[in-house]
C-alpha cells in the first residue's frame, strides 16, 4: 500500500473511531448528582450568614466538578415544608439544610427519607433527622470550649451570665452550644449566675441585657450563645463604661465584632470555619457522586477558632 | 555558492510576503466575522432569555388566575386557554433551561412541570364538583407558591446572567474594535518594516556595486572585496559575480603590468647588449687605430712629403698628400657622422691613390647629385664597398676595369651605388652574401667589411636601410645602398661622441 493511501486510511479510521468513542463516553456518562442548598437570606447580624457562607464555599469548591450539580437558594419566604416539597418536586438527590429540632421538622425529614433524598445538616446537628451526614461546627464542643476559655481568662470562680435568644429555640446550633456550655460549666464548677433570654432583634436584646446586668451586677463574664447577643452586650458595656470590668465571649466574626474586640468591649469570639465546612461538604458530594449507593456519609465536626484582640493585631484573622 | 539553503530568490520572497499579507488579512476578516457572529448570537440569546423569563412569569400568573376562574366556573374556553398557556410555559422553561445552563433552571423546569401536572389534574377528573376543583386548585397553588418563592433567585440569576453577558459583550465589542485596528496597525508596521528591510538590503548591495563601478570607471582598482558567507538572493549573486569579475580583472591587470615590465626590461637588456656590441666594435677599431699609431704615421708622411718637396718630386708629394688625407679621414672620422660630400671626397682620395697603384687597369668615375651632397651618413661607408669592388672585382681581372660611384635622391631616400665591371659573383654567391648579412653575428673573415657597413648603417638609421646586390659576372656588378636622406646633424658634438649607442 502506498504511503499516501495509508495516510488516507488512517484519517478515515480516525474520523470513524472518534465519534464512536465520543458516543460511547456519552452513554457511559451519568447524570450529575443533584444537590440543593436552601438558606435564609435574613441576616440577624451584619455580614454574618453562616449558611450562605457555607453554601458559597461549597459552590466554589464544586466549580470544576461536572459530576455534581448544586442549586443554591437563598430565600426569605420559603418555609421548611415548601423547601422539602420543592426538592421532592425537583427530584433532588441531596438537600443541605439547618438542623431544626421541631415536630414539623421531623415530619419533613421523614418526607425526605421517604423520597430517598439524602439530608446533609450543616448548621446544627440532630441525629433523629435520619440525616445522611452532619458536616459543620461541633456546637456542643464549642460550648465546652467556651468554659475552658472563661476559666483560663477569668478564673474558675468567675460568675457567669448566659445570654441566648429563646432558650428553647428550634435552632439546634444554639441549643447545642448552650447544652455544651452548661454541662461543662457544671462539671467545672463554674458559677452561672443567671440566664438572659435575648431575641434576634438587637434593640430588644440590648434592653434585655441592660436589665440583666441591673439584676446581676456582680457577674464577671458574659457568655453570649450567638453574635446578636454578643454585639448587644458590647453595646451595653460600652454604654455603661464597664468594658474592662466584664469578660464577654461570643460567636462568629464580622467587622463590627473586630472593632469591639479591639476596643475591649468583647474579649473572645469563637469563629466558625465555614470554608472548611464547605470544602468537606463538597468532598462528600463528590464521593457520593462516585458511589450513588452510599447509605451513610461520614460526619465531620469542626472546632471553633478562638479570636482575641491580640490575634487581630497579629493578623491571625483575615476576613 | 556557500550556504545554498539560505538562498531565497526575490520572487519567492515577494510570494512569501504576499502569502503573509493575505493570511493576515484573512485572519483579520475571520476574526471580525466570528466576533460579529458571536455578538449577534449572544444578543439573540439575551433576548430569548428575557423573553422566556417574562413569558414564564406572566404565563404562571395568567395560568393561576385562569385556573382559579376555571375552578369556579368550569368554562371550556378557559380550559382551552389554560392548556395554551401550559404549552407556552413548557416552551418558556425549556428555553430557559437551554439558554441558562445552571442547575437552578433545571430545577425551575422540573418545578414548572410539577405545576403543569397539578394544573392538568383539574381536567383529568370527568365531572369534579366545585369544591373538588377548588381543592385541586389549592394543590396547584402550593406548587406555584414554591416557584414564586424561588422566583427571586431565578430573577437574580437571569439578571446576573444578563449583566455578565453584557459585560462580556462589551469586552468583545471593545476587542472587536480594538483588535482588528491594532492588528491592522501591527500588520502595517510589520509590512513596512519587512519592505524597508528588504529594500535596504537590496539597495545597500546595489549602492555598493554602483560605487564600485564608479571607482572602476575612474580606474581605481585597489578595492577590497567584502567577504560574505551567505548568499540570500539574486542581488547577492550579482554582487558576488561582480566582485569575482573585479578580482579577475585586477589579477589580469597585474599580470599585464608584470608582462609589460618584463618586456621593457628585455628591451633594455637588448639595447644594452647592442650598445655593448657597438662599444666592443668601437674598442676594436680604436685598438686597430692605436696599432697604426696615426701620429707617427702622419709625422712620417709629413717628413716624406717635405723631403719629396725638397727633391722636387711633385708626383710623390701628391701621392703622399692624398694618402695622408685618406688616412686622416679614415682614422679620425671613423666613428663620426659626415656629409655625403665628405664621404665622396674620401672615396675620391682613395680611388686616386688606387689609380696610381693600378694605373690603366683602373678607371673610375664619381657622381653625386648636388641636392644630396649635404645628406648625413656614418663615415667610411662607401670605402668598404669600393674596396670590395676593387679587390674582388677589378684586381683579379688582368685587363682591369671601371668603378663608378654615384648617389642620387629618390622619394626622400638616398641611393648610393657602387658599380664595377669586374668579375662579379654568381647568383648563389649573391644569395649567400645576403643571407650572411641578415645574420646577427658574422664571424666569417670574408665579407666582414660589408657586414660592418650594414651593421653601422642599421644602427644609425634604426634598421631602415637596405642593400641590393646585382651581378652580371664580367659585365656589371652593382651594390646599391638605400638609406633615409637626413640633412641635419644628429650629433652636436661630433668630435667627442659616438653615434653608436642608438639614436
Amino acid at each position: 500500500m502506498k504511503r499516501k493511501n495509508r495516510l488516507r486510511l488512517l484519517l478515515a479510521l480516525t474520523a470513524a473511531v472518534f465519534p464512536c468513542l465520543d458516543a460511547f463516553a456519552s452513554s457511559q456518562r451519568e447524570e450529575p448528582l443533584r444537590a440543593a442548598f436552601f438558606y435564609s437570606r435574613e441576616i440577624w447580624v451584619q455580614d454574618i450568614n453562616i449558611m450562605q457562607q457555607i453554601g458559597n464555599s461549597i459552590a466554589n469548591a464544586l466549580e470544576d466538578a461536572p459530576e455534581v450539580s448544586l442549586s443554591c437558594y437563598g430565600t426569605d419566604s420559603l418555609t421548611m415544608d415548601q423547601a422539602v416539597r420543592a426538592v421532592i418536586s425537583m427530584e433532588t438527590d441531596v438537600l443541605f439544610y439547618y438542623g431544626l429540632d421541631s415536630e414539623n421538622a421531623k415530619i419533613n425529614y421523614q418526607r425526605l427519607l421517604d423520597h430517598g433524598i439524602r439530608l446533609i445538616l450543616v448548621d446544627g446537628d440532630i441525629e433523629e433527622s435520619g440525616r445522611f451526614a452532619y458536616i459543620g461546627t461541633d456546637n456542643y464542643q464549642s460550648g465546652r470550649q467556651a468554659v475552658e476559655l472563661i476559666q483560663q481568662e477569668a478564673g474558675a470562680d468567675a460568675r457567669v451570665g448566659v445570654l441566648a435568644p429563646d432558650i428553647d429555640t428550634a435552632l439546634c446550633s444554639v441549643s447545642s452550644r448552650l447544652d455544651g456550655f452548661l454541662t461543662a460549666a457544671r462539671e467545672a464548677g463554674l458559677s452561672v449566675e443567671g440566664t438572659c433570654e435575648t431575641t434576634y432583634d438587637s434593640l430588644s436584646a440590648i434592653k434585655s441585657i441592660r436589665k440583666f446586668l441591673e439584676t446581676y451586677p456582680d457577674v464577671d463574664v458574659l457568655y453570649c450563645a450567638e453574635a446578636v447577643s454578643g454585639q448587644a452586650a458590647a453595646d451595653v458595656l460600652r454604654e455603661l463604661g464597664r468594658e474592662d470590668d466584664l469578660m464577654v465571649l461570643t460567636y462568629d466574626i464580622n467587622s463590627r465584632i473586630q472593632e469591639d474586640l479591639m476596643e475591649g468591649a468583647l474579649d473572645i469570639t469563637l469563629s466558625q470555619d465555614t470554608e472548611a465546612v464547605g470544602q468537606a461538604c463538597a468532598d462528600l458530594l463528590l464521593e457520593l457522586a462516585k458511589n450513588r449507593g452510599m447509605e451513610e456519609g461520614n460526619d465531620v465536626f469542626f472546632s471553633c477558632i478562638p479570636i482575641t484582640s491580640e490575634d487581630l493585631e497579629a493578623g491571625a484573622y483575615e476576613e | 555558492m556557500k550556504n545554498k539553503k539560505r538562498f531565497c530568490s526575490l520572487n519567492r520572497k515577494l510570494l512569501y510576503f504576499g502569502i503573509f499579507l493575505s493570511g493576515a488579512m484573512i485572519f483579520l476578516c475571520l476574526m471580525f466575522l466570528l466576533s460579529s457572529q458571536y455578538l449577534s448570537r449572544q444578543q439573540n440569546r439575551l433576548l430569548h432569555v428575557q423573553e422566556a423569563f417574562s413569558s414564564l412569569t406572566e404565563d404562571l400568573n395568567q395560568t393561576d388566575s385562569k385556573l382559579y376562574a376555571y375552578a369556579q366556573s368550569q368554562r371550556e374556553a378557559t380550559k382551552e386557554e389554560i392548556l395554551r398557556l401550559s404549552e407556552e410555559l413548557t416552551a418558556a422553561h425549556t428555553a430557559l433551561a437551554r439558554y441558562l445552563n445552571q442547575p437552578i433552571f433545571q430545577d425551575l423546569s422540573r418545578l414548572t412541570q410539577v405545576y403543569q401536572s397539578s394544573v392538568k389534574k383539574m381536567f383529568s377528573e370527568e365531572t369534579p364538583s366545585t369544591g373538588r376543583r377548588l381543592e385541586l386548585y389549592q394543590d396547584s397553588v402550593q406548587d406555584l407558591d414554591i416557584i414564586q418563592a424561588l422566583m427571586g433567585e431565578y430573577r437574580q440569576a437571569v439578571v446576573t446572567d444578563r449583566i455578565l453577558c453584557q459585560e462580556r459583550l462589551e469586552i468583545v465589542r471593545k476587542w472587536t474594535t480594538a483588535v482588528p485596528l491594532a492588528s491592522a496597525a501591527l500588520l502595517l508596521i510589520m509590512s513596512l518594516w519587512i519592505l524597508r528591510r528588504s529594500s535596504r538590503r537590496i539597495t545597500e548591495n546595489l549602492e555598493l556595486l554602483t560605487e564600485r563601478a564608479d571607482k572602476i570607471c575612474q580606474w581605481e582598482w585597489d578595492i577590497s572585496v567584502p567577504q560574505k558567507n551567505v548568499i540570500r538572493d539574486e542581488v547577492d549573486v550579482l554582487a558576488a559575480a561582480f566582485y569575482q569579475m573585479q578580482e579577475t580583472i585586477q589579477e589580469q591587470i597585474e599580470e599585464l603590468k608584470a608582462k609589460e615590465a618584463l618586456e621593457r626590461k628585455l628591451k633594455e637588456t637588448e639595447v644594452a647588449a647592442a650598445n655593448l656590441k657597438a662599444k666592443w666594435e668601437h674598442a676594436r677599431l680604436c685598438t686597430l687605430q692605436s696599432r697604426v699609431n696615426p701620429h707617427f704615421l702622419f709625422n712620417a708622411l709629413n717628413v716624406i712629403g717635405g723631403s719629396a718637396a725638397e727633391e722636387g718630386a711633385s708626383t710623390t708629394l701628391d701621392m703622399i698628400s692624398e694618402t695622408a688625407d685618406y688616412l686622416r679621414y679614415s682614422l679620425s672620422q671613423l666613428d663620426k657622422e659626415v656629409s655625403l660630400e665628405e664621404e665622396f671626397q674620401n672615396i675620391r682620395d682613395y680611388l686616386s691613390i688606387q689609380k696610381r697603384r693600378f694605373g690603366k687597369r683602373l678607371t673610375y668615375s664619381i657622381f653625386c647629385v648636388p641636392e644630396i651632397l649635404e645628406a648625413r651618413i656614418p663615415s667610411m661607408i662607401l670605402q668598404p664597398l669600393v674596396e670590395n669592388a676593387l679587390i674582388h672585382g677589378i684586381m683579379p681581372k688582368k685587363e682591369g676595369g671601371e668603378i663608378t660611384v654615384e648617389a642620387y635622391l629618390l622619394e626622400g631616400k638616398a641611393h648610393l651605388l657602387v658599380t664595377d665591371n669586374g668579375l662579379g659573383f654568381t647568383e648563389e654567391r649573391r644569395m649567400e652574401l645576403e643571407k650572411r648579412l641578415e645574420q646577427e653575428d658574422y664571424d666569417d673573415a670574408q665579407g666582414v667589411g660589408l657586414y660592418n657597413v650594414m651593421e653601422r648603417l642599421r644602427a644609425f638609421f634604426d634598421r631602415r636601410v637596405s642593400l641590393n646586390l646585382q651581378s652580371d659576372p664580367g659585365q656589371k656588378t652593382t651594390m646599391e645602398l638605400i638609406l633615409p636622406a637626413y640633412f641635419k646633424k644628429t650629433r652636436e658634438d661630433e668630435d667627442e661622441k659616438s653615434y653608436f649607442g642608438g639614436r
